[in-house]
């Protein structure tokens, strides 16, 4: 799509939009200058494309709301919907448990649930996308004892991800300064990235403040490494080479920003196994008296775009949550933030390469939406959807347009698409190592991978980042497709599917077994939203053909899983 | 596997389309990564054929080795000096293994920590070696060049993921995608004469250590090379999945996804059949000790190394947690325990299979730790201390470059002639150093060295002398 042609594209969906749709469910069409597309999908493959970026996966129900309501009703009326929350349930499972702890169980049945079936799909695709940028594993820092504070942390991610009304009924906008905020305060993460009861150094024992949390949020949380234009494009110094946003020096004020912070009920205070307590999952306390007093020279934004040179320090016997308070908002302040979470929120959603202009589009979202709020987590996530490039492509190299599938996604695409569920209404286990996508299972605060990931090649010859492949190699293309077929074979209605097994319901599917082309083209709709080359259709029509035609679970189950398995599924585009 | 003609077919497709597609991205895009590949290409003769096998494990420490832990100063005044840095992180000099090193030692005595008994019992045997301070740097570096803001310094310091990258690539740089051992790996994996397997073999995925302009590695598991159930030989949904593989794809993704699903359809059942064709190692690998299941599938790869037509390898296996900001007293006892029993069991299987002067392993890890603790754990530095270890190896010694004070191992004091404030120490040899020494045993030509390693000229030796 070139700008010369998109206004007659533009009015050619209008017109289907007014043709087809309920009176009202256009009147949000080109409702600020921002938004360029038409409001709502021509067609059920326009919509479940939409879908694929937007839920865990489209389905009949979804596509047919979408296309109703238009895209910026159903994204408003998505995050208008109460976040699905997991620790409320995990909270019950490790009371439960009390003293053992009850491991990851609940909370990993909670999470399929929320994607599979949670009416707040959205929400919670936004939390799974920034449980990526602010990653907290089990595996590491004794979390593995301790799932509620896991499942507290990523219900802050849910509530973020639009907002939220507390129990006086006051609403809280989702914004990044006050989710970074309430990362920093939360005791997953504080264990996590180990500054739970960080002491300010001790000149006789020779100690110096814990600066994993210092180093790491500012490099992987807000700002990365080097100073960045709002498009993500970096900043070079007069010999063209890019600027450090800190030194060792920032990182350790900002150690010293992080002490003192410890559980509710008092710094040295554990409220876990015997001694449980919801202190474990509240936010932390700052205590005054094991805070770092001295003053704090933090982060000065030199040669940043657009602001002046800023010094910003801490003074002396500041009250700690009046340093912690400051330390964040120099951080979140800093113009790096917009394009550095832009940019990895546009990988989680829509295309690993995104043009330096739909950086930048979305980037001044974030610095500012219609309500003049910076970092409004739900108005940056609509915008990324909502883009040109997103809706249409990347104009000038569509080729380039797009982004390899999470792995685990391909699982939670087919459990939606087939309304996957067991008797016993739990889901029980799912194999996520097999994807390498365990959620808050990553093998390190570095994600499941790296958002500069360039896989060695084509794509690396050509400067094309593909955060996914980096978990896609030879062993785990296989393990995965092994486990969409135990998914496969499992079908309800089959008499050997137990009770506590997820079945798909495949029953729409095999009326078509008879029929080659028709089975194909809705694998087709169905997964890939009619965005199967034609050489594939081809394929697998000629699979089904060869197939016993008396068999029609077995042509159905077979050709849905070479779609599974295909390359041409395994990126979104 | 089908038949060898169609395999064949598959490769020269798969290759072929990869490489029209990087000579068109090439026109706009000629970056390192083709430089480098047009200058192994253009610039070195090939190397020579060779009949016997050699091979290199990259053993990675994921997260920072507090590596001033694992050998430590054993004599009184130095082992002092090192206890009032370290503080709580100190071990008592009782507690460590003695090393008995070779050669002049200047009164010197070291240790190696409690947990690597199977590290000193292969130093001591002389099949191991400690290669000390090093780290990642584009010169030579003392502490007053560190302050001098025209000195080059290595982007990132301290910085996980950079530091992984440069120990990996093989030049203190932060850019591009490829890794030292990739890079040898396209260089040699000629004399792999009728081998229809990559010449780098992974048990930990992608890696930049692998990742060559040609060579890619071969994925496999500590359980195996993985098998797609279900898709039987010359079954119909085999032979449509193989065709989605080999049809045109227009994006450069679904092409990526392709080659490596065909080459998991391609190698795997050969792999697997190859392994199966080897006899049970003998060798008792230790449990519950993910780096030795590991290091047993290497063993068993490389026993199977006639079959797979292999007189070159390159393996990658990781370790990780080694980011041990807090409860470092209790979490570095395991992990060093791990990788003390994991390689003194495949030192064992080495003698076992009868390679144990053609494979070198050894330990890379992006940095060492502070000196100093934050209370009850370390943070990021930079020089640190690596394990070599193999017949081949020059055992019993220490290596590298004399600092400050005028020996291969630095002062451990903080702030001190090569460590800044915290104790992170300057490294005194180059991560680029170690890993040239490691590739000239393998059989990189001194002329495709200076490619690979472009700073290596920088340093007084290209080659630190461990291996024969």
């Amino acid at each position: 799509m070139t700008a010369a042609n998109t206004p007659s594209r533009r009015w050619s969906l209008l017109f289907l939009v007014c043709a087809c749709m309920p009176a009202g469910a256009h009147d949000l069409v080109f409702r600020d200058g921002f938004q360029r597309v038409a409001d709502a999908p021509g067609s059920d493959a326009e919509a479940a494309r939409f879908l694929a970026m937007a839920t865990f996966g489209p389905n009949a129900a979804d596509v047919a709301r979408l296309r109703a309501v238009g895209y910026r009703q159903w994204i408003e009326q998505q995050l208008s919907l109460p976040a699905s929350l997991q620790r409320p349930e995990v909270e019950q499972a490790v009371i439960a448990a009390i003293p053992n702890p009850p491991g990851q169980l609940a909370r990993l049945e909670i999470w399929m649930r929320n994607a599979v079936t949670g009416p707040d799909q959205l929400r919670q695709r936004i939390a799974w996308a920034l449980s990526q940028v602010f990653v907290t594993t089990y595996l590491q820092s004794k979390l593995n004892a301790d799932p509620g504070s896991l499942a507290e942390l990523y219900d802050t991610f849910t509530r973020h991800a639009g907002g939220w009304f507390d129990a006086d009924g006051a609403f809280h906008p989702g914004t990044y300064e006050s989710l970074l905020g309430d990362v920093t305060r939360s005791p997953a993460m504080a264990k996590m990235l180990t500054y739970l009861r960080n002491r300010p150094g001790d000149p006789v024992l020779g100690t110096s403040p814990d600066e994993n949390y210092a180093r790491e949020v500012l490099q992987l949380f807000s700002i990365g490494l080097v100073l960045r234009h709002p498009d993500f494009s970096p900043v070079l110094d007069r010999a063209g080479i890019p600027i450090p946003t800190y030194t060792q020096a920032e990182i350790g004020a900002y150690a010293r920003v992080f002490t003192g912070l410890s559980y509710v009920g008092g710094f040295n205070s554990n409220p876990l196994g015997a001694n449980w307590s919801p202190a474990s999952y509240q936010p932390l306390t700052c205590y005054a008296g094991r805070h770092d007093r001295a003053s704090k020279v933090l982060l000065d934004y030199a040669g940043a775009d657009a602001v002046p040179p800023q010094h910003f320090v801490l003074p002396e016997d500041q009250a700690c949550e009046t340093d912690l308070a400051g330390g964040l908002g120099v951080i979140a302040g800093h113009p790096n933030v917009a394009p550095f979470i832009a940019r990895q929120l546009i990988q989680r959603f829509t295309t690993s390469n995104p043009s330096p202009a739909y950086v930048a589009r979305i980037a001044a979202v974030f610095d500012g939406d219609a309500a003049g709020r910076r970092g409004d987590i739900g108005a940056v996530v609509s915008a990324i959807l909502l883009d040109d490039e997103a809706r249409q492509g990347t104009a000038a190299a569509p080729a380039v347009f797009g982004k390899a599938r999470e792995p685990l996604l391909k699982l939670t695409a087919l459990y939606r698409r087939y309304d996957a569920r067991a008797q016993n209404g739990l889901y029980g286990r799912p194999n996520y190592a097999a994807y390498l996508q365990t959620p808050q299972g990553a093998p390190s605060v570095f994600n499941y991978y790296s958002p500069d990931y360039l896989p060695p090649g084509e794509l690396a010859a050509a400067h094309l980042v593909a955060p996914e492949l980096q978990i896609v190699n030879e062993s785990s293309v296989f393990s995965a497709a092994n486990d969409l077929m135990t998914q496969v074979r499992r079908t309800i209605g089959s008499a050997n599917l137990k009770p506590t097994q997820v079945g798909l319901d495949l029953s729409p599917l095999l009326p078509l077994a008879g029929n080659p082309a028709a089975l194909v083209a809705r694998l087709d709709a169905d997964l890939m939203y009619g965005a199967m080359s034609a050489p594939m259709r081809a394929t697998l029509e000629s699979l089904v053909a060869a197939l016993p035609a008396g068999d029609p679970m077995r042509r159905v189950r077979t050709s849905l899983h070479v779609v599974l398995a295909s390359p041409e599924f395994a990126v979104q585009k | 596997m089908t038949t060898s003609h169609s395999r064949s077919r598959r490769l020269f497709l798969r290759n072929a389309t990869c490489l029209t597609a990087g000579a068109v991205a090439g026109g706009a895009w000629l970056g390192r990564f083709g430089l480098i590949g047009q200058a192994l290409a253009q610039g070195c003769p090939p190397p020579g054929a060779v009949d016997d096998y050699r091979a290199l494990v990259c053993v990675f420490l994921f997260g920072g080795n507090d590596s001033f832990n694992l050998i430590v100063p054993s004599d009184a005044a130095r082992h002092a000096v090192y206890a009032t840095s370290r503080g709580a992180m100190a071990l008592d000099a009782a507690s460590l293994h003695a090393l008995d090193v070779t050669g002049g030692t200047n009164g010197h005595a070291y240790g190696v920590h409690p947990r690597c008994a199977g590290l000193a019992e292969l130093f001591n045997r002389g099949d191991g070696a400690f290669v000390v301070n090093a780290g990642t740097l584009l010169e030579p570096t003392t502490k007053a060049a560190y302050a001098d803001p025209d000195h080059p310094l290595p982007p990132q310091l301290f910085s996980h993921n950079d530091q992984q990258a440069q120990w990996q690539y093989g030049r203190a740089e932060a850019n591009g995608s490829v890794g030292w051992g990739g890079l040898v790996a396209d260089r040699l994996h000629v004399l792999n004469v009728g081998a229809s397997l990559p010449m780098s073999i992974s048990l930990n995925g992608q890696n930049r250590f692998q990742a060559g302009a040609t060579v890619q590695p071969y994925a496999m598991s500590g359980a195996g090379a993985a098998q797609l159930v279900d898709y039987p030989d010359g079954s119909v949904q085999r032979q449509a999945l193989e065709a989605l593989v080999e049809q045109a794809h227009p994006d450069p993704l679904t092409r990526s996804y392709a080659r490596t699903l065909g080459n998991a359809l391609e190698y795997s059942r050969f792999m697997q059949g190859a392994l199966d064709a080897v006899p049970p190692l003998a060798t008792v690998f230790p449990g519950d000790n993910s780096l030795a299941t590991s290091l047993a599938m290497v063993a068993r790869v490389i026993a199977a190394r006639t079959t797979l037509a292999a007189r070159r390898q390159v393996f990658f296996v990781s370790l990780g947690g080694f980011d041990t900001h807090a409860d470092q007293l209790d979490e570095q006892p395991d992990l060093l325990g791990t990788l003390s029993d994991a390689l003194l069991a495949f030192d064992a299987a080495m003698h076992e299979i009868g390679t144990h002067g053609a494979v070198t392993t050894f330990t890379m890890s992006e940095f060492a730790r502070t000196l100093n603790s934050d209370g009850n754990g370390t943070d990021h530095a930079w020089g640190g201390n690596q394990f070599v270890m193999g017949g081949a190896v020059r055992g019993q010694r220490l290596y590298g470059t004399p600092g400050a004070n005028g020996d291969i191992f630095p002062d451990l004091v903080l702030d001190g002639p090569d460590s800044l404030a915290r104790g992170q120490m300057i490294p005194s040899t180059a991560s680029d150093q170690y890993a040239a020494t490691l590739a000239r045993w393998l059989g990189v030509a001194e002329c495709d060295l200076a490619t690979i390693f472009p700073y290596l000229a920088t340093f007084p030796r290209a080659n630190l002398g461990f291996l024969d």
